[in-house]
């Protein structure tokens, strides 16, 4: 009888004492912080999920991505998220997580508008910024950055459209050499855009892909089914 | 004495034997229908119709016809500009 109670009372005891070991080791000094650890944790978690994650190089990793299926959900890494870290990383996340269901969508006008949901906009970008002039000193300028952030994130988007269009043209018998290289370019492209400081350096990078991607078209339309041209 | 109690015992022998008889009949007078299953098939054989699955169909990645080559970043161009004003 008293050893069955004090089996009882060990067994009770386990979860508690190893609750109470286990809420001690975020205390160190040297070691990084608990926000930063709940930070990383959720990052795990979140790339717990991603497919192709052990390739070494952005083009291999974009030809194992390259035969996944539209499933309306952020199944592989962002390379722009890659480059991030901590909330810089889950915000890019977020991002691409938002929009993932927009690709179900069948038309670009139609991925757009889904896109311009997801993103955050609720009207015209004049009408948006209009609606900023109206506000105080600080708002006013709080809520420039944000609608600034809110058509940069538009503009990524629309260079992730032509990564997706690339894909199918993938499927409709392009090469994988070029439609892989292509959607290399556009992925470092979205990295200098997040790191252009000025209106005219966004433009200028954007007229550069305009560029590249008239280029492309032109070496993939041959590979082309007859009525897609 | 001994003899009334054997009697008792027969007769209560008896009474049981007569409840038993009794209650065996009642069982053979339940309708045969409420006895078997009704709707469900016999084990091993399963419905085709539940069991088959059909291809789930799978989205077009761009838009099939007039503006697949469009890079659409004219549009960019102008939000940012938009933006910026």
């Amino acid at each position: 009888m008293r050893s069955g109670l004090t089996l009882v009372l060990i067994v009770g005891l386990v979860p508690f004492v190893l609750g109470v070991g286990g809420g001690g080791g975020g205390g160190g000094s040297s070691g990084p912080s608990a926000e930063e650890l709940a930070l990383q944790n959720a990052i795990a978690s979140r790339e717990a999920g991603f497919g192709c994650q052990n390739q070494s190089s952005m083009a291999e990793r974009i030809l194992c991505r390259l035969g996944f299926p539209v499933t309306g959900q952020l199944d592989y890494q962002p390379e722009e998220c890659r480059a991030k870290v901590l909330q810089g990383k889950l915000d890019c996340y977020d991002f691409y997580e938002s929009v993932q269901p927009c690709w179900l969508n069948e038309t670009d006008g139609e991925r757009l508008a889904c896109a311009r949901t997801a993103i955050g906009f609720s009207a015209s970008i004049p009408t948006e910024r209009a609606r900023c002039e109206t506000l105080n000193t600080a708002n006013k300028v709080l809520c420039k950055q944000k609608l600034r952030a809110n058509v940069d994130k538009l503009v990524k988007f629309r260079l992730y459209q032509l990564s997706q269009k690339a894909l199918y043209f993938h499927q409709e018998g392009a090469p994988q050499n070029q439609i892989v290289a292509f959607i290399q370019y556009i992925e470092e492209t979205k990295q200098s855009y997040s790191a252009a400081g000025t209106k005219q350096a966004k433009i200028d990078l954007i007229r550069q892909v305009q560029t590249k991607w008239r280029e492309f078209v032109e070496q993939i339309k041959d590979s082309l089914p007859e009525e897609t041209e | 004495m001994t003899r009334l109690i054997m009697a008792g015992a027969l007769a209560l022998l008896f009474l049981s034997g007569c409840i038993q008889y009794q209650s065996t009949q009642g069982t053979l007078e339940t309708p045969i229908s409420t006895a078997v299953p009704s709707n469900n098939p016999p084990v091993g054989i399963q419905n085709p119709s539940i069991t088959e699955e059909s291809p789930a169909p799978q989205p077009p990645l761009a838009e099939p016809a007039d503006d697949e080559f469009n890079d659409g970043l004219e549009d960019a161009i102008q939000d940012l500009e938009d933006a910026y004003s």
